[in-house]
């Protein structure tokens, strides 16, 4: 051990000067005796992470100075000279850095963070940062630091502040009272004037998982959610979901989920997204967040904003809504459609469930009273197959293996649900040798179920020669597969023949598994299609010399048994294996020879008198099974006892023939549907329920929205409040869902930050509040503005600048049907309603405008500042408003700038 | 890629199509309860009878809800890991703290250690008491046949590591934390917790790339594909920010690894994983903070075009595409196709300045037709693509209604379609094996190859692999062509063609010594069964080659036209290439 820790101590010394390209510390042999050491170093202490418990061994050491070495910004070489004694870190300048002690290590680590607030060169902070974090990834212990560390939060770099913080959230656990100290950092923090810092400080106090965090968390969580950047929000809504994981007794639920449900209005997709995740997981226990129609067409009327991944929360809330009728069934499908062409595989999967489910709902079931041309569920499930069958072969031939696997999984499933849909791309699924094993096996299955008259002889021709495969685990499903198909009878007209005549060619083959599975086939084929014994009976017999494996001998017995008539060698063969009983193994093979042995009695008498009698004795003295001890004690009394012979005869020949395709065991059809439901899920890959591998308190139920829409179907529809619904224009918007009823014009979008008193879902509309779209400003009633104002551009600004962002109004995109050619034209309609121009400007992708107006009123005038955007494609409108002066009751001012919105809008009414 | 940009087409002022007639024609509608359902114009290849017409379905009563019983789903992750080959960890994040980390960490080394290689599934099991449990297939173990029976009814799914329990996993498990005075409550709260976790059981993904494990845990009914299309990329995105992704590149840039991380994953959620994003805010340099204005989390997230950043400047405004074709061919012992198929993606890379608006031309068979052009679609000159996957920068909703594909571009390089067609092909390289084994003595090999395509075609660094018997000895080759080289470790001879011109034959003999004790022999009586279960004999030929100048499609670009508003002259340059993608050819 001595000599170890010598030799390891040389190593890292080489390992150091190797990456410095100097030589000067040892004979070559001696790097190559280290390096051995080295990998057995890394088999002996596997290093782990994180946590509190510490790993002390050498090998994280020597791990560290890889970490260390290793960055471009990481220790100068360790042949250069350090400007300071404290320099000599991982590469360190001589041996007695890995003699030292851990607790030396950290402390050298602890003296340089000391240094660290007089350290002027950026890059060098930044490096002893980084050791520290090298050092926690590594999962040697630095909490010792966590006063040192704090310190260096105080910084306008923010690759130090990310790793300070990233610190923080590892350490908060085990050093609670620490943690605390710097929440008051973090908080100040979440109020920079950096929508980054704020977004990432926001971050790292809500994941310091510590319980007593929350009051002070609760303060700047609600304010981010108002945050004037998307980035801000999208971390707030985050930040809701890991406080209610530390505390679900004091989460203020009602507060935060109404909060929540009107930030599904955000204009920014990426928040919208992270809202429906967090509500779902807030909600767990019913179910998910909860949906009505509204929120749904929100939703999809927005999908075309959605990222990739964004759309996944969208997708899967389509299987908890009941479209309102068909029509609209149709028109989710329809414009969920192009998800399919997104190479995003999640997306296309959730897309494919989500189609399963709408056709579950929308189609007819049997006993529906309605219209007898309406599709069935059936059908339509049928005709989802077709329509998602294109794409999901072209994500598994250019998918990776990994995901083909859970793709072949999916397909599984599929084909239960509708069998024959792939039947024409059978040749998709034939064996490569380069498949992964596991592949390979999933394909074997799955040609199995492709199999029809068309297909089948291919398809078995392609299993014959996978039967001789190398891999014995194939061997035996390739001729498994060739049993399937057989004995469900689905390869048409002479197949079963066919199946028949190679499993017997397969007998004689003397590969042990392949022959006992053989056999094993057969005998569930002769049960199937008792016909089929006329080819196999010649071989048995000699099958059952050198058929080895149990399972394969019981069947070969069976058959014997079963069909001794038939077979004039049937009696002889069984003898041999009487003789030899006593060195049977299994259990099953005794059972399978009793039973054969008196059937074949009451076929053969004479010639099986004696061998059933010496059975008989040997099978109640065998103490090996107790089954197999009644079994024979059951048999030998029923023969002895019975008066009549025929009533034996007719109780033990009764034919074992069969005449359902399936054999009970196989019969999963109740699983297949409980799976069905949980399509693209591990489930799925698993083929059992959650409940067989979930803990239940992970298991989320499944909650349907409610049968009866919460809108009173006889009430006017509300429209969806977004006004961009029927406008939608771009990647997935060539279809949008509409109301069928007519509606006028959707009421104005209430601004989404003003989230005082909220509605849990209706969004409002049932309010009668909504503001009936303005024709002309004359029909306002309270907000008149000046005719003529004058702003010089400093004042502009001044009072721009006097408002605080996040008293700021911002609407959601307004789209457009047109953009303007100019900003001439906009300004000067614009004029007519005593908006006024600042300034305004053309840019690649938008115009901007800058407008003012003011007041005429009793409160001395207030400025309304307008920052507007309009979007050249997609056409479309924000307004960021600020209110100057003015009406001091902030929801009359409210009520003003709706009314501001509005006249904007109607002056734009050319373009909108 | 051998090929060389300077002797490209110059594809400026080819063809331009006259505007397209958007109206009915093409429009697509294929779920409508209108009468019509899947009424496409793809739609005949739905096999007639198949398309049935419904009438239009009135609004009647609603019927009761199906009772569910099951349960909910979720994009959710617990952790990420990545380690190396052997399962060590080299980096994790931790994003819900409801699994334990550092034992999931072990228990995938050990899944790794003990399963064997081939028989390890990309998704598994670890139960409450540590076991390994495979997906429900049959044969987790290879072994006889009780493992392999059919377990039906959700019973259960056969274990791998039936009795070999990894002895003492348990103490591996982190120890509570302990007690704190002071903090008695909270500290015993959370040792607590740990304990309640040891108890859960969760489910692992990985997905292996160069000499590094990528992993995900989850101890939910997770989305599976979610779980695996993070990680693929998550690998892209590392990919894009250090070029190659492996151990050395982790170790160098684990603070970024960090930030990515973070950024790309929310307590367990997915984030944003758009690179040219994420690079606005995250770069290999680090920025100061409120130092320059770049240094804005992207606005990017809100607009339209959250791929593109504005204002990007090009000196030379250029486009390159890359129209890329992969033939996937299985050809059977007796020379039958089995399995061909095209995949093919079109690549760009784009240096063009400013937000320019771009127009992509094919001869798509389905747009001649949507656009009235069916003469030119029935000309033969036109490809009918089966299925199409685009960026997400391309007007999904405008390629649905008149095949148009049109976008803005994202700067740098990326693949804005992927597309599949399952045509019989022939194959392009031919190649038929005779052996002539004379046992215990010498195996000789006659290899013959034949072009099957257009003599002014060529295929480069044609390489044709013959897998040959594992203890064959002293190599001899003669060929009309090429290099023939014996590589003993992968057991196969490789004949290497520079430049194979089309409609060519060519002719290799190759002859091998066999020791006078085949392997099977000196095994004794294991595979009594003889040749017939010789793995070396079962293995197919392999060929790879590259052919420039060509697609087996037959796609064709016909445009690509570039607007901008600034106006400026932007040039489109493009290359074809067909290659071989999953190319066999099984041996007799």
């Amino acid at each position: 051990m001595m000599d170890l820790t010598m030799d390891m101590g040389h190593r890292a010394a080489l390992l150091a000067v190797q990456a410095a390209a100097c030589s000067a510390s040892g004979p070559p042999g001696n790097i190559e005796s280290s390096r051995w050491q080295f990998q057995q170093v890394h088999s002996k202490f596997p290093a782990s992470f994180f946590g509190p418990h510490t790993l002390g061994s050498r090998s994280a050491r020597m791990l560290g100075s890889a970490y260390l070495q290793g960055g471009p910004g990481g220790m100068p070489p360790p042949g250069q000279p350090g400007t300071s004694g404290q320099q000599n870190g991982a590469g360190g300048k001589d041996d007695s850095y890995f003699t030292e002690s851990r607790k030396g290590e950290v402390n050298e680590l602890r003296t340089l963070l000391r240094t660290f607030g007089t350290e002027k060169d950026r890059q060098r902070k930044r490096d002893i940062m980084k050791k520290v974090i090298a050092y926690m990834t590594l999962g040697i212990d630095v909490s010792r630091l966590f006063t040192e560390m704090m310190l260096a939060i105080e910084t306008r770099d923010l690759v130090i502040k990310k790793m300070v913080y990233l610190f923080l959230c590892n350490y908060a656990e085990t050093h609670p009272d620490l943690a605390q100290m710097c929440t008051n950092t973090l908080v100040k923090d979440s109020g920079n004037e950096d929508p980054m810092v704020r977004g990432l400080a926001l971050r790292a106090l809500c994941s310091l998982r510590l319980p007593q965090m929350i009051e002070y968390t609760s303060e700047p969580l609600r304010r981010s959610l108002q945050d004037g950047h998307a980035y801000v929000r999208k971390t707030g809504v985050m930040g809701i979901l890991k406080m209610y994981h530390l505390n679900r007794e004091e989460f203020d639920r009602k507060a935060f989920t109404d909060i929540l449900y009107d930030m599904l209005r955000d204009p920014d997709s990426s928040v919208v997204s992270n809202c429906i995740l967090v509500l779902n997981e807030i909600m767990e226990e019913e179910g998910g967040m909860a949906l009505n129609r509204a929120v749904m067409l929100h939703l999809l009327n927005r999908i075309h904003e959605f990222s990739e991944f964004g759309i996944l929360s969208v997708l899967d809330l389509i299987p908890r809504y009941i479209p309102a009728n068909d029509e609209e069934g149709f028109q989710i499908m329809n414009l969920l459609d192009p998800v399919l062409r997104t190479a995003n595989s999640s997306a296309v999967c959730a897309t494919i469930r989500a189609f399963l489910s709408i056709a579950e709902s929308i189609g007819k079931r049997p006993g529906d009273d309605r219209d007898p041309d309406s599709p069935t569920v059936d059908d339509l499930k049928k005709q989802v197959c077709i329509r998602i069958r294109a794409p999901l072969v072209t994500l598994m031939s250019s998918g990776s293996s990994e995901l083909t696997y859970v793709l072949l999984k999916y397909v599984d499933q599929l084909i239960d649900l509708c069998p024959g849909i792939f039947d024409e791309e059978y040749r998709m699924f034939y064996v490569r040798f380069s498949d992964a094993s596991h592949i390979k096996h999933s394909k074997v299955r799955l040609l199995a179920k492709l199999a029809n008259p068309q297909t089948a002889p291919d398809i078995v021709a392609e299993m014959g020669e996978l039967v001789a495969d190398g891999d014995e685990t194939m061997g035996r499903l390739a001729v498994r597969s060739m049993g399937a198909i057989a004995l469900h009878d689905t390869g048409g007209q002479g197949c079963v023949e066919s199946i028949a005549r190679r499993l017997v060619e397969m007998l004689d083959l003397q590969v042990p598994h392949v022959s006992s599975e053989a056999a094993t086939a057969l005998a569930g084929l002769a049960r199937r299609h008792p016909d089929t014994i006329a080819v196999m009976s010649a071989p048995l017999p000699r099958a059952l010399r050198y058929i080895t494996e149990p399972q394969g001998k019981a069947s070969v017995i069976f058959l014997l048994g079963e069909y001794g008539e038939s077979i004039q060698e049937a009696p002889y063969s069984l003898e041999k294996v009487i003789d030899n009983y006593d060195n049977i193994v299994d259990d099953g093979v005794k059972t399978a020879l009793l039973a054969a042995t008196v059937k074949l009695f009451f076929h053969r008498p004479p010639e099986c008198q004696h061998m059933l009698g010496r059975l008989f004795k040997k099978a109640t003295e065998d103490v090996s099974s107790q089954d197999l001890h009644d079994r024979a004690l059951f048999y030998y009394r029923l023969l002895r006892s019975s008066p009549d012979p025929d009533i034996v005869k007719s109780i033990i020949s009764k034919s074992m023939t069969m005449s359902t395709r399936q054999f009970a065991e196989e019969d999963d059809s109740e699983l297949k549907a409980a799976l069905m439901d949980e399509f693209n899920t591990l489930c799925t890959v698993y083929r059992c329920k959650p409940e067989n591998f979930i803990e239940d308190a992970n298991i989320v139920p499944f909650v349907r929205m409610p049968k009866e829409h919460p809108l009173p179907s006889d009430a006017p529809l509300a429209p969806v409040p977004d006004p961009g619904v029927n406008a939608v224009t771009d990647q997935l918007g060539g279809a949008s869902i509409t109301e069928q009823q007519g509606q006028a014009a959707p009421p104005p979008p209430a601004p989404a930050v003003t989230s005082g008193e909220v509605d849990l879902l209706g969004f409002g509309f049932d309010e009668p509040a909504t503001p009936a779209p303005v024709s002309s400003a004359g029909s306002l009633q309270s907000l008149s503005l000046k005719a003529s104002v004058t702003l010089s551009g400093d004042a502009y600004q001044s009072l721009w600048g006097s408002v605080p962002d996040g008293e700021a109004i911002v609407t959601p995109a307004l789209p457009m049907r047109t953009a303007p050619s100019a900003t001439d034209a906009v300004e000067a309609s614009l004029k007519t309603f005593n908006v006024f121009t600042m300034a305004s400007g053309e840019l690649p992708t938008e115009f901007k405008f800058f407008l003012y107006g003011q007041e005429e009123d009793a409160f001395g005038g207030g400025f309304f500042l307008i920052q507007a955007i309009m979007l050249k494609a997609p056409a479309s409108l924000s307004l960021t408003i600020k209110v100057s002066g003015g009406d001091p009751d902030p929801t009359k001012r409210k009520e003003k700038t709706d009314q501001l919105i509005e006249l904007i809008k109607s002056s734009l009414g050319q373009y909108i | 890629m051998s090929s060389v940009w300077s002797s490209l087409q110059y594809l400026n002022g080819l063809e331009v199509v006259t505007t397209m007639t958007g109206g009915g024609r093409g429009c697509v509608v294929w779920w409508s309860s209108q009468g019509r359902i899947a009424r496409k114009p793809q739609a005949r290849r739905t096999p007639a009878g198949k398309t049935r017409d419904f009438g239009l379905w009135l609004p009647g009563e609603r019927r009761g809800g199906r009772k569910h019983c099951s349960t909910g789903e979720n994009d959710m992750l617990s952790a990420v890991f990545i380690t190396d080959l052997s399962g060590k960890p080299l980096i994790s994040r931790n994003y819900r703290g409801d699994i334990p980390l550092t034992s999931a960490i072990e228990k995938f080394a050990s899944y790794l250690l003990e399963v064997d290689g081939d028989l390890q599934k990309p998704v598994f099991h670890v139960d409450s008491s540590g076991d390994f449990v495979g997906g429900g297939d049959m044969g987790c173990t290879g072994a006889g046949g009780e493992d392999l029976r059919l377990r039906p009814g959700g019973v259960g799914y056969p274990k791998i590591l039936r009795g070999r329990r990894p002895v003492g996993w348990r103490k591996l498990i982190e120890e509570p934390p302990q007690e704190r005075p002071g903090n008695r409550t909270t500290s015993g709260a959370l040792s607590e917790a740990r304990a309640a976790l040891d108890q859960h059981g969760y489910e692992e993904s990985f997905i292996p790339h160069n000499n590094l494990y990528l992993c995900s845990v989850t101890c939910k009914n997770s989305n599976v594909a979610l779980m695996l299309t993070y990680l693929y990329q998550l690998t892209a995105l590392f990919q894009d920010y250090f070029t190659t992704l492996n151990e050395e590149s982790i170790r160098d840039n684990f603070v970024i690894i960090y930030e990515l991380l973070d950024e790309t994953m929310d307590h367990g959620l997915p984030q944003s994983l758009d690179s040219t994003i994420l690079r606005q805010f995250i770069t290999q340099e680090g920025n100061k903070m409120a130092d320059d204005t770049k240094n804005k989390p992207p606005v990017a997230l809100t607009n339209a075009v959250s791929w593109r950043a504005e204002g990007i400047k090009h000196k030379k405004n250029e486009i390159f595409l890359d129209v890329v074709e992969k033939l996937n061919l299985l050809v059977a012992a007796n020379g039958t196709v089995l399995h061909s198929e095209i995949n093919g993606a079109v690549k760009m890379r784009s240096f063009l300045s400013g937000m320019p608006e771009l127009k992509l031309g094919l001869n798509d068979k389905v747009m001649f037709e949507a656009t009235g052009k069916s003469s030119q679609a029935r000309s033969g000159k036109s490809v009918e693509l089966e299925d199409i996957k685009f960026h997400q920068c391309v007007r999904l909703a405008r390629f649905e209604n008149d095949r148009t594909i049109s976008f803005i571009p994202p700067d740098g390089e990326f693949d804005l379609m992927t597309y599949r067609l399952a045509t019989h092909v022939k194959p392009l390289i031919w190649v038929e094996a005779v052996v002539e084994p004379h046992r215990g003595s010498r195996i000789e090999y006659m290899i013959k190859t034949r072009s099957q395509f257009k003599s002014r075609s060529v295929a480069n660094n044609v390489e044709i692999s013959i897998p040959v018997p594992p203890d064959v000895d002293s190599p001899s080759f003669k060929s009309s062509v090429g290099n023939v080289t014996y590589l003993p470790d992968k057991d196969c001879v490789v004949w290497t063609i520079k430049q194979f011109h089309g409609g060519r034959e060519y002719l290799m003999r190759a002859h091998f010594g066999l020791p006078s004790i085949s392997r099977e022999d000196a095994e004794g009586s294991k595979s009594s069964g003889g040749g017939a279960m010789d793995t070396g004999w079962k293995k197919p030929i392999g060929v790879k080659f590259e052919i420039p100048y060509f697609t087996v499609s037959g796609i064709q670009v016909r445009y690509l036209k570039i607007i901008e508003k600034s106006g400026y002259q932007a040039l489109p340059w493009v290359r074809y290439i067909t290659a071989n993608g999953d190319y066999q050819l099984r041996m007799a």
